[in-house]
């Protein structure tokens, strides 16, 4: 009998060993991409989660609340890239008093800067509504998905891209001038990637099978 | 209204016979029938008369029961037990929300629907007669073999609950549908799920939701839950049918004007019952489809398949239908800018995410921490504590209230602040209760956490 494959491929603790997903697990919904991952594994859990994800958002909130509008190229990518502090936490197993809050902070730094980015530059409202509203829904599944014992696959997980990987693509898109087909394409290829996965997991749960 | 009947043990067979019935809180001398601690809970799952009948032997207590049952005119709840502790709260709850006959099992508690009263007093007269003439009396020898030297009134509870359960079993066999719920599994120490799944006494207001769901929404509910249990409907019917009536007010906001704007908000006023009916239809198929000698698979309905399923099928449609609401509402904006319009939807769904994740965190993180205290206080005032963090409930009142009368600007605009200092509030909420709660890991299985967590 074979040893269940961790969901998540980042699940590494502190000591190096591979920390399988439990029921219940924060760390687990952080939605880290391959690059937040490899970022966490540098300092090996060995930092706590919150404070760099406070740095990144503040870095992110300030830039948003100036504007980014306007800014040259490389600049957009600013907040994005401080986000990525937040990446260092990635190994943490997340059970301090207050890491609970990192989630959320992760996720508002996400929506703040793909909101920000997006509007001053002509991103039709409508687009930028429906890829906000596929990762919304796609961490409401996350979470229910986690507290079943189902959490996605390591392959969907790095094919979402992550937060800080859609961070950097719409970032990327802004810069090159070509948002509005970026957002289109993110929205679409996120609706369809979460819910197909989503969709088949839950039927499959249903069902038995899972 | 439902009239509970409790069979109490007289201290002995003169006082049963000059003062057969009580009510809770009657003094009388030498004969205190423990029952005291019942009427404050009986009225809380929705009882609104009580008697209590003082009874010399079980005979004497299925008499009672066909008596009320004949004078009855809704439905009767008879409860054996003595001991208030007996009966979970939520268990009575449970069984009082359901359409038909139905019996907890194994702690002697039956209620009887109007439509059964007749043929339960004849086969309480014809077990009554059996006892009195003896022919049980094998079967009652069996349940006290040394109850010999006991209390008498002790003896006489016993022989009052396993007369009820006599009843049960013959009622049963004689036709009618007795539904049998699991006592133990309604137990709320025993739930270690989410804290929507936690049966709430009627009025009492369930963890998360505000006034307006506890005093308004959940009267509806109840009935409507009944109504879908009655007529075979599954949870996820309900939730089809509430995503489908958001779906087609999304798209009356969406045309923008007033006239459509009041018929989206009845639309959504129709859809908000609906889910909560669901959720009370939803814990009623896990207590019916739980193993009686396996509570602990009840107390976790989300593990069983289906309904973690519907669970999640209800959160999933819920949070789509809510976001279409708003981008229906952006659409509907054509007064001003339209890129404002969706700045404004964009913001209120980030702070409804934001707040919704923050709520599941906590709960997640707090799953594994010993169980707080509850909160304290008169209920209207929690109730009110839990309304300004903007549960689902009141968000939809926001919304039809703002939308038709001051366009959806100003319901984007109320939600958006709302849900501002909703967000700030939780907050805050929740820091104090994590600098108070003990560290992860402890252990503990949180069984009272969801007074703190609110799934919203």
């Amino acid at each position: 009998m074979t040893a269940p494959e961790p969901a998540f491929g980042r699940q590494t603790a502190r000591n190096g060993a591979r920390r399988p997903t439990v029921p219940g697990d924060i760390a687990a919904c952080r939605d880290d991409g391959p690059l937040a991952s490899r970022i966490g594994q540098v300092v090996q859990g060995q930092l706590p989660p919150l404070l760099p994800a406070i740095a990144g958002i503040m870095v992110t909130g300030m830039l948003a609340a100036v504007g980014l509008h306007g800014l040259p190229g490389p600049l957009v990518l600013a907040p994005a890239v401080a986000m990525l502090l937040a990446a260092l936490g990635a190994d943490h197993p997340h059970d301090g008093r207050v890491d609970w809050l990192v989630l959320p902070l992760l996720q508002a730094g996400q929506y703040v800067y793909l909101a920000a980015i997006a509007f001053p530059a002509g991103v039709p409202g409508p687009v930028i509504f429906a890829l906000i509203g596929s990762i919304a829904l796609h961490h409401t599944d996350v979470l229910h998905r986690q507290r079943r014992g189902v959490p996605p696959s390591s392959q969907v997980i790095a094919a979402g891209l992550g937060w800080e990987g859609r961070m950097l693509v719409a970032g990327l898109g802004v810069m090159l001038g070509i948002e509005t087909f970026v957002y289109i394409a993110l929205a679409a290829y996120l609706w369809v990637l979460f819910g197909w996965d989503s969709l088949t997991s839950w039927l499959a749960v249903r069902d038995g099978s899972l | 209204m439902t009239v509970a009947l409790l069979l109490a043990a007289a201290p002995d067979r003169l006082s049963a016979m000059t003062r057969p019935y009580r009510r809770p809180g009657d003094r009388v001398a030498g004969s205190k029938p423990r029952v005291d601690g019942m009427d404050g809970r009986l009225v809380a799952v929705g009882v609104r008369q009580i008697k209590v009948a003082m009874c010399a032997d079980a005979a004497d207590g299925l008499r009672a029961v066909a008596a009320t049952a004949r004078s009855a005119d809704d439905a009767v709840l008879v409860c054996a037990s003595e001991r208030p502790q007996a009966t979970p709260t939520t268990a009575l709850a449970m069984l009082l929300s359901g359409p038909g006959t139905a019996a907890l099992a194994g702690s002697g508690t039956l209620l009887v629907a109007r439509d059964d009263l007749p043929a339960v007093a004849k086969a309480a007269d014809a077990l009554a007669a059996r006892i009195a003439s003896g022919q049980r009396q094998a079967d009652a020898q069996a349940h006290r073999p040394s109850l010999r030297r006991m209390h008498r009134r002790t003896r006489v509870a016993s022989e009052l609950s396993i007369a009820v359960r006599s009843l049960i079993e013959d009622i049963d066999g004689s036709g009618v549908r007795v539904t049998s719920l699991a006592a133990a599994a309604a137990t709320p120490a025993r739930d270690t799920t989410s804290a929507a799944s936690r049966p709430a006494r009627p009025g009492e207001g369930r963890p998360g939701e505000g006034l307006l769901a506890a005093l308004v929404v959940a009267p509806l509910a109840d009935r409507i839950a009944r109504w879908a249990a009655a007529h075979s409907l599954t949870p996820n019917a309900l939730t089809g049918t509430a995503f489908a009536l958001a779906g087609c007010a999304a798209a009356w906001f969406a045309a923008g004007t007033r006239s459509d704007a009041i018929i989206g908000a009845v639309l959504l006023c129709v859809a908000l019952p609906l889910r909560q009916a669901r959720a009370r239809l939803a814990e009623r198929e896990a207590v019916l489809s739980a193993p009686e000698r396996h509570p602990t698979v009840l107390s976790a309905p989300e593990r069983h398949p289906t309904a973690a399923f519907g669970s999640w099928l209800e959160s999933a449609l819920g949070a789509l239908a809510e976001y279409g609401v708003y981008a229906g509402l952006a659409a509907g904006w054509t007064t001003a800018r339209p890129r404002q319009a969706w700045e404004f939807a964009t913001a209120a769904m980030i702070v409804l995410a934001l707040r919704q994740m923050t709520d599941a965190c906590y709960g997640l993180a707090i799953e594994r921490r010993p169980a707080g205290p509850v909160s304290a206080g008169h209920r209207l005032l929690r109730l009110a504590g839990q309304s300004i963090a903007l549960p689902s409930a009141e968000r939809t009142a926001a919304i039809c209230l703002t939308a038709p009368l001051g366009g959806p600007r100003l319901a984007l605009s109320v939600l958006l602040g709302w849900g501002v200092v909703a967000f700030g509030y939780s907050l805050a909420e929740r820091g104090v209760a994590s600098r108070v709660a003990d560290p992860l890991g402890d252990g503990g299985d949180g069984g009272e956490r969801a007074a703190r967590t609110g799934t919203r």
